[in-house]
């Protein structure tokens, strides 16, 4: 923008409406998010409703305690981590990849059936996509079982007592259910892309290929970093209902199926209290605000202008 | 300028936190304030119009629920000059919505609560202790005799139970169709935990069910005998984790899932499993044995039984069945606290509160209000004495009925409904009287000094103990040994030592 | 134009691709809707089926009792779905433009105050001292609006990235040099130069509307005030609990189908929205097509 040549506050004067501008989102993000971020003391606390989330007597780490009494910690966080790493990696290429299929596709009606299919696992609940799963896989009348593996002449397999092939089916559980969201986001950022950088390539006489690998990914890079930069900082969370309900809560796969989410639901059960539960939500803020701030770090030394902040 | 927006920031949420913050902290005043009038020794009780926020569970919302949230807000000025503001609750309400509200500290004087939760209450001061009030409790007191003990941790007086069965004795309903085909009859079952053999007894039912039809699934459900490790065969003191092993007759604390019992049990289950009598899901399985009797192909499940259970199940799974005991009954804490009434820190007055609980407890037509809603629109009293649906109502048609008596303050004060024995409340007292009593009866474990341990013991359980119980493993012998490793690993011997602790101290109290 | 042999491999490829893929996404949609008018009894016995032995509308009859109240609860979840959408929209958009611009000073600053909200939450029980008692929405249809879903900070985020790459600054340029304000250049650049993100969030927006019953679970306690979802929601959870605790008295429960009750109220739940959805492919197409024609 043509703003730099003043200087001081004339500078800053010409910003002011677009200060004023920010003025309605932030005074939500300050009611919504940041005053309710005062009860994260209760983390550290021994709440107790008399005194208050204030005055209630410290407890320094005891609340977090429990989060690593459990002998399986390691394997818990390494689930939780490698899922996450698995889903961002699978989601956003599955994503990328129909976003650029769809885009390409000239047929306008069949165009607008692939767009609208690709978002309707996005509106089924999870327990629902629990039963869905529960009816390929179940053991007694599962369409797995009965038909498709006798077809290739496979065995039947007991599926939720043999934790080899959940790590697979909880990653296309996972992108099945969320790969339109990504997909619809970069459809987006491919609409934004210069429709002359194409024509200028296809009078080099560039193949597709060539267009995808040196035009649209280029292009979608900023997104792709947003996206991820977002993603990483959820990456010690995870979708408990993925990892509770649809592998239908079998203890027999929890060496696959326990996540961090998975492990606090099952420890309030026994010993609940806002401290508690609270903990584990600081626990998993603070493990992902460090790998924000370090990926965002690294963006900002690459390459400056894709760094969120 | 970036700094000082920051701070500016900082102050702001500083600010406004503080004052959100002090919103929950004000009102305490937990001591019981006994020089107010009202006391029960001088008969009336003047509630002054102090407002109750009576908390209570119904079935669904019910077009009548106001005209009964009215009448029993008359019924309370006329007999203790006090109002009621009801707040009904379904259970998906309950669940999500009390402990914000209790965390919150809204207006709430009594509400009912849950034994898994007690340890919460009392730790982040929810709850009231109810000692402190015991001189307004004096109705209640003589309702429960000595059952009011088991809403005791330590000195904290949680709250009072319910009028109902006293314990929980293990069972399996069968339908009885399908049994009489297989030409057997309740009377040939003699199962008991004195001698396991007995359960073979079973494999035979099974086996001709099988024979004649291949397609029924014997046993179906979500529980079985090792599954509800506590409640049945022995005492478990609030979590399964140190148990008074042999019907709580016992009173050193030991591992449950060490015992031969539980090997015994889970070993009967894995010959079912093995022989193809239970469904290949079970494991899984979420639907309740009813909903899988409901749907046809399905022969037995195993249950808590208590004196009506055929009644009931035939009402759930719309088939005549036979029940088939599967262990004694024993009297225990866990159930009589499954589920009490408690005052919350919230209540303003807390005397008052305390003088309307009693109330509840006691009186009839309280008890029937909310239970049956209003006499005459909502039920009649049929010429046996009991409540039924007037003429031209049903269940579909009625505009309150709960049904809920057992988690009402006291059913046996109200009126039992038709199809029920006319003596129906006496036999419950019978049934309850002649039952065992575990050696910790009104002894509840505290589990604050072991909550991290609870915490990880409950992971550990939710992994091994579905698939043992039930029989679906290949070596019993290996899961039950990495099972208790897990255990030993995740704090169970200091859970138990704890729990010893406790247990000794209550008994040489009580001894 | 005509397509050379490569280019027509290629449209054969992806639509054979894209045709799997929704059919992926199709069938299971398809799996629930014929679950929830299979007869209970051989939904138990059989497991679910495309074909199933035995048909039956129990499930939605049941739900149908209500029929009024569901109507009222559909009703309120357009509403809130509507309003919820549009104020979100304005608000995002008006957040994400100055941020998306490099020369404002403290852009840094405020951007990670934005996304810091994305990383610490302060857990529901201070939002819900603070919805409840400063604000007091209790049973108000503000409580579907407001707590949480108004403003997110990944909103904001994504659309800064597209109006900063997407954009060009040569445009604001030259409607600098007319003279006009930052308020008109908002109004009459960003936002239609933004519809193929703004489109594509408001559909995330309104569907995370939509499908949220959170908020009704803990802030409405008026079953006259209960969302579509919130209902739905609620009337699985009590059919449970009933089913589970009922005694000899409730024989009108016994006609209650638990199993295929869950598909029928899943598919009740996302009813309308499927039968919008075709017309919402409307904007969703032109968005993409004037965001291709910029420039």
């Amino acid at each position: 923008m043509n703003l730099t040549k003043k200087k001081g506050f004339a500078r800053f004067k010409q910003f002011i409406p677009l200060y004023l501008m920010l003025i309605p989102g932030f005074t939500y993000l300050i009611i919504n998010n940041y005053i309710p971020m005062a009860g994260i003391v209760v983390a550290f606390k021994q709440y107790n409703v008399n005194d208050g989330l204030f005055l209630s007597p410290w407890n320094g780490l005891a609340n977090f305690e429990y989060l690593f009494g459990s002998e399986d910690t390691l394997i818990i966080i390494r689930n939780t981590l490698l899922y996450n790493v698995a889903f961002i990696i699978v989601n956003n290429v599955v994503g990328i990849a129909l976003a650029i299929f769809i885009n390409d596709v000239i047929h306008q009606r069949l165009k607008k059936l692939y767009q609208s299919a690709i978002l309707l696992p996005f509106l089924i609940s999870i327990v629902v996509v629990s039963y869905i799963v529960f009816a390929l896989l179940s053991q007694e009348n599962g369409m797995m079982n009965n038909s498709i593996l006798p077809l290739f002449g496979l065995d039947p397999v007991k599926w939720y007592n043999d934790p080899t092939w959940w790590p697979l089916i909880l990653v296309i559980t996972n992108c099945w259910k969320g790969v339109g969201y990504g997909t619809l986001i970069y459809i987006a950022a491919i609409a934004g892309i210069d429709l002359s950088f194409y024509e200028a390539a296809e009078l080099d006489g560039a193949s597709k290929w060539q267009q995808i690998t040196q035009i649209t990914l280029p292009c979608l890079i900023p997104s792709i970093i947003t996206l991820l930069i977002m993603s990483i900082g959820r990456i010690f969370a995870s979708d408990f209902g993925l990892f509770y309900q649809v592998p239908q809560n079998s203890g027999a796969l929890f060496s696959v199926t326990q996540t961090i989410d998975t492990y606090v639901y099952r420890a309030l059960m026994a010993a609940g209290g806002i401290g508690r539960s609270s903990a584990a939500g600081v626990f998993q803020s603070v493990v992902g605000f460090t790998l924000v701030m370090l990926s965002n770090w690294i963006v900002r030394k690459v390459s400056e202008e894709n760094a969120i902040f | 300028m970036s700094k000082r927006i920051i701070s500016l920031l900082i102050v702001l949420v500083l600010v406004v936190g503080m004052f959100a913050g002090c919103g929950t902290g004000s009102n305490s005043g937990s001591t019981p304030n006994k020089d107010n009038d009202g006391n029960a020794e001088t008969g009336k009780i003047d509630g002054e119009g102090y407002t109750v926020n009576y908390l209570y569970m119904v079935a669904q919302e019910g077009a009548n629920q106001q005209k009964v949230a009215e009448a029993i807000d008359a019924l309370a000025m006329e007999e203790l000059n006090m109002h009621v503001n009801l707040i009904p609750m379904t259970f998906g309400t309950y669940m999500s919505q009390l402990a914000p509200m209790l965390a919150a500290n809204e207006p709430l004087d009594i509400f009912p609560a849950m034994s898994s939760s007690f340890a919460t209450y009392i730790e982040s001061q929810y709850v009231v202790n109810l000692a402190d009030y015991l001189d307004y409790f004096g109705d209640t007191l003589e309702v429960f005799g000595d059952d009011a003990y088991c809403g005791y941790i330590g000195d904290f007086l949680v709250g009072f139970s319910q009028m109902k069965e006293r314990g929980y004795p293990t069972g399996m309903v069968v339908r009885k169709d399908l049994m009489e085909e297989a030409g057997f009859s309740v009377e040939d079952f003699n199962v008991t935990t004195d001698d396991y053999s007995t359960f073979e007894q079973i494999d035979e039912l099974f086996a001709k069910v099988k024979e004649l039809h291949p397609e029924i699934i014997c046993l179906d459900g979500t529980t079985i005998m090792a599954a509800g490790a506590g409640s049945s065969y022995v005492d478990n003191m609030g979590d399964d984790f140190g148990v008074l092993e042999n019907y709580g007759q016992a009173t050193k604390v030991t591992n449950y899932f060490e015992s031969d019992q539980f090997r015994t049990l889970c070993d009967i289950a894995k010959r079912w499993f093995d022989a193809g009598y239970v469904s290949q899901d079970i494991v899984v399985n979420q639907d309740s044995g009813e909903t899988k009797m409901r749907a046809g192909n399905c022969l037995s499940f195993v249950c808590y039984v208590k004196p009506n259970t055929n009644v009931e199940k035939l009402a759930q799974t719309s088939y005549e069945t036979e029940v088939i005991s599967l262990g004694n009954a024993m009297k225990s804490t866990n159930a009589v606290n499954a589920v009490m009434f408690s005052m919350a820190n919230a209540a303003k007055d807390k005397t008052k509160a305390a003088q309307f609980m009693n109330w509840t407890f006691t009186s009839q037509k309280f008890n029937d209000l909310i239970n049956w809603g209003i006499e005459g629109e909502d039920w009649v009293l049929d010429d046996q004495g009991l409540a039924a649906y007037p003429d031209g109502v049903d269940a579909t048609s009625v505009g309150y009925h709960n049904d809920f008596g057992w988690i009402y303050p006291n059913q046996f004060a109200g009126h039992p409904w038709t199809g029920n024995p006319t003596d129906i409340w006496d036999q419950y007292r019978t049934y309850n009287g002649a039952m065992e009593k575990s050696k910790a009866f009104g002894f509840t474990f505290n589990s604050t000094p072991v909550a991290n341990e609870e915490a990880t013991l409950v992971s550990v359980s939710d992994q091994y103990l579905k698939s043992l119980a039930f029989g679906a493993v290949d070596d019993l012998d290996a899961s039950i040994a990495e099972f208790n490793n897990a255990l030993y690993g995740a704090g169970l011997q200091k859970v138990m030592d704890e729990k010893q602790k406790q247990l000794d101290e209550f008994l040489a109290n009580n001894g | 134009m005509i397509m050379s042999k490569g280019r027509k491999v290629y449209q054969v490829c992806i639509n054979i691709i894209m045709i799997l893929v929704t059919l992926c996404m199709i069938l299971p949609l398809l799996l629930l809707f014929m679950s929830s008018i299979t007869d209970e009894s051989t939904l138990i016995v059989n497991g679910y089926s495309f074909f199933p032995a035995k048909f039956s509308l129990g499930a939605y009859a049941y739900i149908m009792q209500n029929a009024s109240t569901i109507f009222r609860a559909y009703g309120i979840t357009i509403v809130v779905t509507v309003v919820g959408t549009t104020l979100s929209l304005l608000l995002a958009s008006l957040t994400a433009f100055p941020l998306s611009l490099r020369a404002l000073p403290g852009r840094r600053v405020l951007s990670f105050i934005v996304f810091f909200t994305m990383l610490f939450s302060g857990g529901l029980v201070p939002s819900y001292i603070m919805w409840t008692t400063v604000f007091n929405i209790r049973n108000t249809i503000f409580a579907y609006i407001f707590p949480n879903f108004l403003l997110g900070a990944f909103n904001i985020i994504l659309l800064r990235t597209f109006f900063t790459t997407s954009i060009p600054v040569d445009i604001y340029e030259a409607a600098e040099i007319d003279g006009a304000t930052y308020m008109r250049i908002y109004w009459q650049i960003v936002l239609p130069l933004g519809k193929p993100i703004l489109v594509t969030v408001g559909l995330f927006t309104g569907l995370t509307y939509w499908n949220d019953w959170t908020n009704g679970l803990y802030y409405i306690n008026k079953s006259d005030m209960l969302s579509i979802q919130a209902l739905l929601n609620r009337m699985i959870q009590d059919i449970q609990a009933l089913l589970a605790n009922s005694t000899a008295n409730s024989g009108a429960l016994m006609q209650i189908p638990q199993v295929s009750i869950r598909m029928a109220i899943a598919f009740v739940a996302i009813m309308p929205i499927l039968i919008v959805y075709p017309f919402l492919q409307k904007y969703f197409a032109s968005g993409i097509m004037l965001g291709a024609v910029k420039g």
